[in-house]
């Protein structure tokens, strides 16, 4: 049928027709007005004919389509089993591929609230050490640097590298105080990513002075829980940290910039270069490029070395992130990975679902012949098996559409809370869009493999294959290339999945070295004017000594930075007493550096493996002491000194060491540290968490802490209250939810080869029936006849699988960052993964071909 | 007879006169009553229908073309469905038209 349908030419005809009749009649000697009325007569109303065409033609093609979808409707009833197996795959497809587009799309696609995002970036330092790739931040003075030396540069702000330790305790005329992150910020913050208070007024120069009445702006989250959202709370003054501010303005919803700050103050003008603690975020002018923007922070960055010589060095270089990709960061790569892995199970789901499809059409192939030698034409054919395919096809994007709304829910409780707005993901117009082209692509691939055996066919060869039976060669050869690249799809879905599944296993069972995960550790750094290092001891000795007293309590600690609150740490500098001569002082190790109270390694658990622990008689005025962990006293041993009693400088102070702990980690799970503890009362570094543990429940404990808080300082919040078991399991959520989706996913493919297979190895038994009745008749054993019909599928199958693994080598190899404790060519986990799935094929191909090796030969020689 | 027979014949005979060769709509219904010698009698309108349904099912095609009188004329010829198809209606005729017979005879 063409399409657009061409105007159809009837009046011209009719008029041939009827000039034609009337010739006839003045021919035969009538008179014109005679002849007119005679072709009128056999002709009928032109009018009326024409229009009759006109109808019919339209009415013929909605005929055709009717009569189409009448006989799809009609094979669907009779080879039902396939299509609803075919669709129940598609469906599984769609749904996984729709619900992981739908988290891409929230995470990564979705533009920010920012208008023109593209134009931002941020701007940070990289330097290349004699050995190390060091991370460099910025200082308050070097944003003078980068507006005088970066051309068509709109505006640019500098925002702290990270908030930790910038929380401030909120304390609003009587209410309880509570800690919230807040980010400092220089004038134009707001001005670079475009977006304008909800109320009040934004930043200006002036609020930077040192001089400046401190000012603060709250975010719409803040604004609503801690103001009740009052309309007239710019202009109130409430104390941070004690201090009185005065509210001027409050942010709109989506302002999240840098992500979980709740309150934004100025950030005071600081002329010290050596303060580096900063990262700058640039809005360019419309047009210009961001490797415009990295040559221009290069030079700025070499120009600074030239200028102070004794801040800088020649290596150091900029780092240009855009917006986007810094708001996502690690997520992204993951998620991508698991959107390939759902794109590659669509296909594989697709590739089954057109298998079984082909299967059908060898079954049909006399049902198609007969049709053809009928007078249908080899398209209307196509059309017909278009139409059944788009049936199933649409059938299966509805239920994928339902499965994936569900999964796209599950997913989100799952998700890990360091992946930033995974929360907004939802089956929206964009998923749905996707779903549609999704559909479509399912239906080509259901309908390229019959319209391969279709074409070029000789049909009276077809309508004897059918008789016979043999089965279609150009139709077996396809269905050999499916099981092939659906077994080596499979296999490297397993293969990683198994992979990534073991190294979350193993990173679970790894000994962190803390055995009490119920303690419960909160943030509770002080904060406020005269707040010094004696306030600071002080209190934490008045805390401690109130709750160790309170019966609930089994013991409390305090210290610097509690395991696990990110990759952020205090690294220092050390070297021992028999290397302090020979050590390069420039090329130092370093250690993850605490200061803890007495009783901390008894409250986490981190067990004592010689000398003892700090103890009350450990203060400023006696021998500075130290602790380090068992990795640090193994290196001691090994040069042939005990370790107790030996030195150890650190942080610009020798101490003793006075005991050893079993090793423990402090940033990730999967890292290994050398630990170096010192007592809080021989440290300027200030002790930042509370850990305790107890015999009631985390809430009373939580409600005991506050209470006796108030006792020692009313003036102080705790924040961000966790178990040790809580902290490990945000610490690993991210692994945990690869592992759930990379499950997911080899779920999936195991049933949709599964499901491949077996189709293909029915479809060619019921097509071979008789060749296999007459078999049976003649005496064939049925272990044999098994093996003679399944080996051809099953080689396929095996020939899959070695490409399948030496895609999931590749793979992994790749994916190497995200494994922990295993090897991507693990030979174990790949050879288990290959024989696995041989054995299922093995099973779901034995079973079509058993029963059809059992059966009387009467009936299938009768048969046909 | 019923509208689905009378129908279906005509589509037979204008298969039948396009398997000579082809035609413009004027002379398929000429031939047909010159064939019959006048006894089945076309209403030349309802031709036009009947060669609509055959073309867009493809069992004819038509193109433009100059009559003997030198006019623009469109000519419908059958395609290899549409020979396949007369067979199939040729054999189902002559069945059907020996059954009838054999019934009439042996009334």
């Amino acid at each position: 049928m063409p399409w657009p349908p061409e105007r159809d030419p009837i009046d011209d005809e009719l008029k041939f027709h009827f000039e034609a009749l009337k010739q006839e009649r003045l021919d035969a000697d009538d008179s014109e007005a005679e002849a007119v009325r005679f072709a009128r007569l056999r002709l009928g109303l032109r009018a009326a004919v024409e229009e009759e065409v006109r109808r019919m033609s339209w009415m013929h093609r909605i005929e055709m389509m009717i009569r189409d979808a009448r006989f799809a409707v009609r094979s669907f009833t009779r080879h039902g089993g396939a299509y609803v197996w075919a669709t129940v795959i598609l469906a599984v497809g769609i749904g996984l591929s729709v619900a992981m587009f739908s988290l891409v799309e929230a995470v990564l696609l979705n533009p920010l609230p920012f208008p023109n995002q593209g134009d931002v970036h941020l701007i940070w330092k990289t330097d290349l050490q004699v050995n190390e790739q060091l991370v460099g931040e910025l200082a308050f003075p070097e944003l003078g640097d980068l507006k005088a030396n970066v051309p068509n540069l709109e505006s640019v702000a500098l925002i702290p590298a990270a908030l930790y330790g910038n929380g401030r305790v909120l304390q609003i005329g009587t209410q309880e105080p509570v800690q919230i992150e807040t980010c400092p910020t220089t004038a134009e913050l707001f001005k670079v990513l475009k977006i304008a208070p909800a109320l009040g007024r934004d930043f200006e120069t002036a609020d930077q002075d040192p001089g400046a009445a401190p000012v603060v702006i709250l975010s719409d989250p803040v604004w609503r829980t801690q103001f009740g959202a009052r309309r007239d709370v710019v202009g109130q003054i409430v104390r941070l940290n004690g201090v009185g501010h005065t509210i001027i303005g409050v942010m709109p919803p989506d302002a999240s910039f840098p992500r979980g700050a709740g309150l934004w103050i100025p950030l005071r003008t600081e002329l010290r270069r050596g303060a580096t603690w900063l990262v700058a975020v640039a809005r360019m002018k419309p047009g210009s490029s961001r490797d415009a923007l990295q040559r221009a922070a290069d030079r700025t960055f070499q120009l600074q070395a030239s200028s102070y010589p004794k801040e800088y060095t020649v290596s150091q270089r900029a780092v240009v992130t855009p917006i986007a990709e810094f708001l996502t960061g690690t997520s992204r790569g993951q998620l991508l990975v698991s959107l390939v892995a759902s794109l590659l199970l669509l296909v594989s789901a697709c590739v089954s679902a057109s298998n079984l499809f082909l299967s059908r059409t060898l079954v049909r192939r006399r049902e198609v012949a007969t049709r053809v030698s009928l007078g249908a034409s080899r398209s209307q054919i196509l059309m017909q098996f278009t139409v059944e395919a788009l049936v199933a096809a649409t059938a299966a994007t509805l239920a994928g559409s339902v499965l994936a709304a569900a999964l796209i829910r599950t997913l989100i409780r799952w998700a890990p809370a360091d992946i930033p707005r995974i929360e907004a993901a939802r089956l929206d117009f964009g998923a749905l869009a996707f779903a549609a082209v999704v559909t479509l692509l399912a239906t080509l691939a259901c309908v390229i493999g019959p319209a391969l055996v279709l074409q070029g066919k000789n049909l009276d060869a077809m309508l004897r294959e059918g008789v016979r039976t043999a089965g279609s060669r150009t139709g077996q050869r396809l269905q050999s290339v499916f099981l092939f690249s659906q077994s080596a799809l499979t296999v490297a879905i397993l293969a990683v999945g198994l992979l990534l599944f073991l190294s979350y296993r193993v990173m679970l069972r790894t000994d962190l070295g803390f055995v009490h995960r119920d303690t419960m550790t909160m943030n509770l750094a002080l904060r406020g004017p005269g707040v010094s290092v004696e306030v600071r001891r002080r209190f934490y000795t008045e805390l401690l000594n109130r709750l160790r007293a309170a019966p609930e309590i089994t013991s409390a600690a305090a210290v610097l930075l509690r395991p696990f609150e990110g990759p952020i740490g205090w690294d220092s500098e050390y070297f021992m007493g028999f290397e302090a001569a020979t050590r390069d002082p420039n090329h130092l190790p370093k250690a993850n550096f605490e200061v803890v109270t007495p009783g901390y390694f008894a409250t986490v658990g981190t067990a004592l493996l010689a000398g003892r622990d700090f103890n009350d008689h450990d203060l400023e005025t006696s021998d500075t002491v130290a602790i380090i962990s068992e990795s640090l006293a193994k290196r001691i041993r090994a040069a042939g000194y005990d370790p107790i009693l030996h030195r150890i400088r650190v942080f610009g102070a020798w101490r003793k060491i006075v005991g050893v702990t079993a090793d423990a980690r402090y940033r990730r799970v999967v890292q290994t540290a050398d630990n170096v503890f010192v007592p809080y009362l021989q440290s300027g570094v200030p002790t930042n968490y509370l850990v305790l543990r107890g015999h009631v429940s985390a809430t009373e404990l939580l409600a005991l802490v506050r209470r006796t808080l108030k006792e020692v300082d009313s003036a102080q919040a705790i924040a961000g209250e966790a178990t040790l078991g809580d902290l490990i399991e945000r610490n690993t959520a991210r692994n945990r939810f690869n592992v759930s989706i990379l499950i997911l996913f080899a779920v999936g493919a195991i049933l949709l080869a599964s499901a491949g297979i077996h189709s293909v190895v029915r479809e060619s038994v019921t097509v071979r029936a008789k060749e296999i009745a007459l078999r049976i008749a003649l005496g064939a054993g049925r272990a044999r006849l098994v093996v003679q019909t399944t080996q051809s599928a099953l080689a396929w199958v095996l020939a899959g699988e070695f490409i399948g693994v030496a895609g999931a080598f590749l793979l992994g190899r790749t994916a190497a960052d995200l494994l922990y404790g295993i090897s991507p060519s693990d030979p174990l986990v790949l050879a288990s993964v290959a024989v696995f799935m041989f054995a299922i094929a093995f099973v779901s191909s034995m079973i079509p071909a058993w029963i059809a090796a059992g059966q009387d030969p009467r009936e299938g020689l009768q048969a046909d | 007879m019923s509208a689905d027979l009378l129908q279906g014949t005509l589509n037979m005979l204008v298969l039948q006169v396009l398997s000579r060769s082809k035609a413009n709509g004027y002379e398929i219904a000429k031939m047909i009553e010159e064939r019959s010698d006048e006894a089945l009698r076309v209403d030349h309108g309802s031709l036009y229908p009947a060669l609509r349904r055959l073309e867009s099912s493809g069992l004819i095609k038509a193109k433009w073309d100059v009559s003997p009188t030198n006019r623009k004329a469109r000519y419908y010829e059958l395609t290899p469905a549409g020979k396949k198809q007369i067979e199939v209606e040729r054999e189902r005729w002559r069945a059907s038209a020996h059954a009838i017979s054999r019934v009439m005879r042996t009334a």
